[in-house]
């Protein structure tokens, strides 16, 4: 017993000699020191969760600089036994797109707060909780190695946003985060079912660096990859399992729909990316054209919506299922140039989207509405507004040296080696975009100017401050996205070369391997799968 | 001569719980009857002192090298002194709630004590006895107190109505027990469950010992409320102070399993295939008539009644997920011990906060009476809304991990379809789970003066407790599912 305390300081210094669980813990610390400062000192609440917010962040870079880009899971690692029973390991690592993933949470958190520091009044305690909580579950979700880990970073990460959208939102928040949490708990439980039986198949096992090893038979890779597909798809969300989104968005209070827009909605793809194509080969390879065909749908029907919205955040909303479609493209066109460039649209998307969301939160702050009907001419109101505004606008649509172009781009032009016809289809949810952008900008932004009431001065010095930083990643990403592209380069290498050597098992043992009479088998799509593993 | 006083020293050792137990009630009610309405401080003392020797006891026991030899009628194994452990666990939790709730109504009554501890008793003959009639005699005492103590608002209506329905109810579910259990004389001649098992051929049993069986079933699964036995529970629950509806909602079912374990396990009756439809059935039902029911409750207390429907569907399907190829595994029992531990602590912890709900001296717990609780007694909100994570199984509760360990079991042994039917519905089960949090932070109140004006000492002893064990275990079921792996037989 004694030895046990003797021990516990040295084992919790090794314990947080890793940085990935200084990244997960910190913020539970300050949940814990802010649990006890009384409710009514606001100022120093929301002062103490910004510093936690800007040292997780700071703390992030650390990963950033000491990162050896490998390609494959094994950068800071750590394994502990959990729980011993189940044959559950605490076990954490990161490889070049988790490691992107991580830093973007850390960044978006004190951005979202800054850019909306005096938007919510009531109960600003438990609102910075909820925050601090929800970091600590979507590092964790990027981090986590072990699946059963993974899940419960997944599930728990959505009580505290079932909170942000429930208290703070607005009108229809009831509705709203209950449609939110049963949908995404209705994914991710039958996802449980599909890992359980993984988890049996594989002889006990949750350890995903040994699962990547092990191969179900086809027919038992299609079911598990369905059940996972169904709970990624409803977080990314694809197309039909979209609908939580627009309410869930429109409701939600400005910090949360920026951490949805930049971070929740990236765990879908993330999923995607990291269990559902290399755990379950024959079915992504058997599946990839249904995917390519909903993800397209997605493109082009979010954008279709979003350009009869009448009120902006869910036109944004909108623009994200639109643009999520092309993350998804790009995965599942399967060669590196789409796989890197959907990756890369992923990280896009957070600074995009985010940016946007803050700036519609901006300007409801003033006025209270964010129907576009109530504004028009808002250049010569808030010109300093109307910058940022067209900057994110563009980089949203896009147009070449902004990071939307590279992200676009790389995917379509990796998806026109694949499939012409889904890259000519894919590009048109470009245009779409940014005929959905411009008009919305031509009704806000210029035309007569309108005085909505309560639209005062332009942005504050705090609000130019967040949204600097914004264009800054903009441009950064924009014109030289190489070390980032590097990093995300090396890991789809790996997963690639995962297929591969499946595809040459396969080739092996075709005859063995058939099962039923469910039409297309993957040996159909070897030409295609052919082509694929000559690209560059 | 030696050897009987030998014999009797060993059944004394052996029993110890048990006479610790019987000491505790009868010093509870002698007095009482001494010092009538005087002494209930010192009554509720000794009352949960009782109870904690006993789990010292037991505990002790547990630890021994080799347990007393089976006994002629009570048998003291691991198994057996798990489930003291848990109704022990319950009675304790149970009288804290209820000394917060009588502060609260201003009714402090100490027979309610020992009522508590003789259902206890009840329960212990209940699952632990090998002959059937030493079963049935601890379903009765067990029984009996509880219709009591169901019917202790003596001048609350509802209560009494409650008292009046369980008690024929219950009488009639008693009855069928008893008549399965004389079809088994009639039968083998023998009413020990030891006994039973050589005499039971292992195929094609006829239809005598079927019927017994579905008798002795269709008894349990009245105590259990599993549908279509289910009918008595939501008025039952509501009729009853809060803390016994928690008693109930606990410790009934956690000792009707405690039984149907051993039976089961011990005569094999589970093998046969007519009983596993028979299981499918019920626990089909139960988890779809159970989920949908609660959603439509107006009171958190109704709700919570179906809530346990469906939790005993989900601990039936624990035993039914047990089954690898048709035959029952015995050790697989321990998830279903694991769950009823953590259906204990997390239903007991809202019980708790439910036990001091009142407005106007009488209990108050529709859903209306629960709005802006979130803004005035934002803590105990926030744990209600934690016991409620738990029962919908949200991971780092002790709930995802009970629920875990019995889906877990099903698709072991191949049980997909009913896995996925148990996922589904506790997806259904959120829609009501997140009722109380929706109402009490998402609402704003309606003015008016909160419903939960002050936490008596005891209470938030209890809450704190299961708060605290919800996600400890949550986070680390590890030792605990050892200790049900080492108890299962």
């Amino acid at each position: 017993m004694t030895e046990d305390i003797i021990n516990f300081i040295p084992q919790m210094i090794s314990f947080f000699s890793n940085i990935l669980n200084v990244l997960i813990f910190f913020p539970l610390l300050g949940v814990l020191i802010i649990a006890f400062v009384p409710r009514e000192k606001t100022q120093v609440l929301k002062a103490l969760a910004l510093i936690f917010f800007l040292l997780e962040a700071f703390f992030s870079l650390h990963i950033y600089f000491h990162f050896t880009n490998t390609g494959v899971i094994d950068q800071f690692m750590i394994n502990l036994p959990w729980i011993g029973a189940w044959n559950i390991h605490y076990l954490l690592g990161i490889d070049g797109v988790s490691m992107l993933l991580v830093i973007l949470t850390a960044f978006t958190m004190p951005l979202a707060l800054i850019g909306t520091w005096n938007s919510v009044g009531q109960g600003i305690k438990f609102y910075l909780i909820s925050l601090l909580f929800l970091e600590t579950g979507m590092v964790g979700v990027f981090c986590a190695l072990d699946l059963f880990l993974f899940y419960v970073f997944w599930e728990v990460m959505l009580i505290p946003m079932y909170f942000l959208i429930g208290i703070w939102g607005g009108e229809n928040r009831v509705y709203a985060s209950l449609k939110f949490f049963i949908y995404t708990m209705a994914g991710s439980v039958l996802m449980l079912v599909a890992l359980l039986y993984l988890y049996f198949k594989a002889g006990r096992t949750f350890n995903l660096l040994e699962l990547y090893n092990y191969r179900l038979t086809s027919m038992a890779q299609l079911w598990v990859f369905g059940a996972l597909a169904f709970a990624f798809a409803i977080k990314v969300p694809l197309f039909p399992f979209h609908t939580w989104l627009p309410d869930a968005h429109v409701q939600a209070p400005t910090a949360g729909s920026v951490i949805l827009a930049g971070v929740l909605l990236k765990m879908g793809t993330y999923g995607f990316f990291r269990f559902a194509i290399p755990l379950f080969p024959d079915a992504t390879l058997y599946l990839q054209p249904y995917l390519i065909g909903i993800a397209l749908i997605g493109i082009v029907y979010g954008a279709l919506v979003a350009m009869v919205q009448p009120d902006m955040k869910k036109l944004i909303a909108y623009s994200s299922v639109s643009h999520m479609g092309v993350v998804m493209l790009g995965l599942f066109s399967l060669n590196q140039t789409a796989m890197t460039g959907g990756l890369y649209q992923m990280l896009n998307h957070a600074v995009s989207t985010g940016a946007l969301f803050l700036l519609v939160g901006m300007l409801y702050d003033r006025t209270h509405t964010r129907m576009i009907s109530d504004y028009s001419g808002l250049a010569r109101l808030m010109p300093v507004y109307t910058v940022f505004f067209m900057i994110i606008t563009l980089s949203s649509i896009g147009v070449p040296l902004t990071n939307g172009f590279v992200g676009e781009f790389l995917t379509l032009l990796g998806t026109f080696q694949a499939n012409r016809a889904a890259a000519i289809i894919g590009a048109t949810g470009v245009i779409l975009g940014a005929v959905y952008m411009l008009w919305l900008v031509e009704r806000v932004f210029f035309g007569e100017p309108k005085h909505t009431h309560g639209l005062g001065a332009d942005l504050n010095l705090r609000e130019v401050l967040v949204m600097s930083v914004m264009v800054f990643f903009v441009f950064w990403m924009g014109i030289y996205p190489k070390p980032l592209l590097n990093k995300l380069e090396r890991a789809t290498e790996t997963v690639l070369l995962k297929l591969e050597d499946e595809r040459e098992m396969a080739l092996l043992t075709e005859q063995s391997s058939v099962t039923g009479q469910s039409g297309t088998h993957w040996s159909d799509l070897r030409p295609l799968v052919l082509s694929l593993c000559k690209m560059p | 001569m030696e050897t009987n006083i030998q014999n009797l020293l060993n059944i004394l050792v052996g029993g110890i719980t048990i006479w610790i137990l019987c000491a505790g009630a009868l010093l509870c009610l002698l007095i009482d009857a001494l010092w009538p309405r005087k002494m209930s401080v010192p009554v509720y003392t000794i009352g949960i002192l009782t109870l904690i020797v006993t789990l010292c006891s037991a505990w002790y026991q547990w630890l021994q090298p080799d347990l007393p030899a089976a006994q002629d009628l009570l048998v003291i194994d691991l198994h057996t002194l798990f489930f003291i452990t848990l109704v022990v666990l319950v009675g304790i939790l149970t009288i804290l709630n209820a000394l917060g709730y009588m502060q609260l109504h201003n009714d402090l009554t100490a027979e309610f004590c020992s009522l508590i501890i003789f259902s206890i008793i009840g329960m212990v003959f209940f699952f632990s006895s090998d002959h059937l009639l030493i079963n049935f005699i601890g379903l009765e005492t067990m029984s009996l107190s509880i219709y009591v103590l169901v019917g202790s608002h003596k001048k609350n209506f509802k209560s009494n109505e409650a008292a009046i329905k369980y008690f024929i109810i219950g009488g009639v579910a008693s009855a069928i027990f008893l008549y399965g259990v004389a079809m088994f004389y009639g039968a083998y001649g023998t009413l020990k469950i030891s006994e039973l098992a050589m005499a039971l051929p292992t195929q094609g049993l006829d239809y005598l010992p079927k019927t017994a069986v579905a008798f002795i079933l269709t008894g349990i699964f009245f105590k259990l409320a599993v549908v279509p036995f289910h009918f008595w529970a939501p008025d039952v629950y509501e009729g009853a102070p809060s803390p016994v509806t928690g008693f109930m909602a606990t410790g009934v079912k956690i000792a009707s399993f405690g039984f149907a374990i051993r039976i089961f396990i011990g005569i094999n009756v589970l093998d046969m295939p007519q009983i596993q439809n028979l299981l499918v059935v019920v626990v089909v039902a139960t988890f779809i008539v159970g989920n949908l029911l609660a959603i439509v409750q107006d009171d958190v207390k109704r709700m919570l009644a179906y809530s346990s429907v469906s939790h005993a569907g989900f601990v039936l399907f624990g035993m039914l997920a047990g089954f690898r190829e048709g035959r029952y595994e015995p050790f697989s029992s321990h998830t279903v011990m694991f769950y009823l531990l953590g259906y204990l602590l997390m239903t007991l912890g809202a019980f708790a906060i439910l036990s001091l709900m009142i407005r106007k001296r009488s209990e108050a717990t529709h859903y209306t009476d629960l709005e802006g609780l979130g803004h005035s007694k934002p803590l105990l909100a926030g744990l209600f809304t934690l016991f409620m994570f738990s029962m919908v199984g949200m991971p780092g509760t002790v709930g995802f991990a009970a629920k875990y360990s019995v889906i877990s079991l099903a698709v072991q042994n191949g049980h997909i379809g009913l896995a996925i039917l148990a996922v589904v519905m506790s997806i259904v089960s959120a829609f009501y789970y997140l009722r109380p949090s929706v109402t009490m932070f998402f609402k704003k109140g309606a003015g008016g003066c909160p419903v939960i004006q002050e936490i008596p000492f005891t209470s938030s002893a209890s809450i704190t407790f299961c708060a605290f064990t919800v996600i400890y275990l949550g986070l680390n079921p590890d030792a605990f599912i050892k200790l049900a792996k080492i108890a299962a037989f």
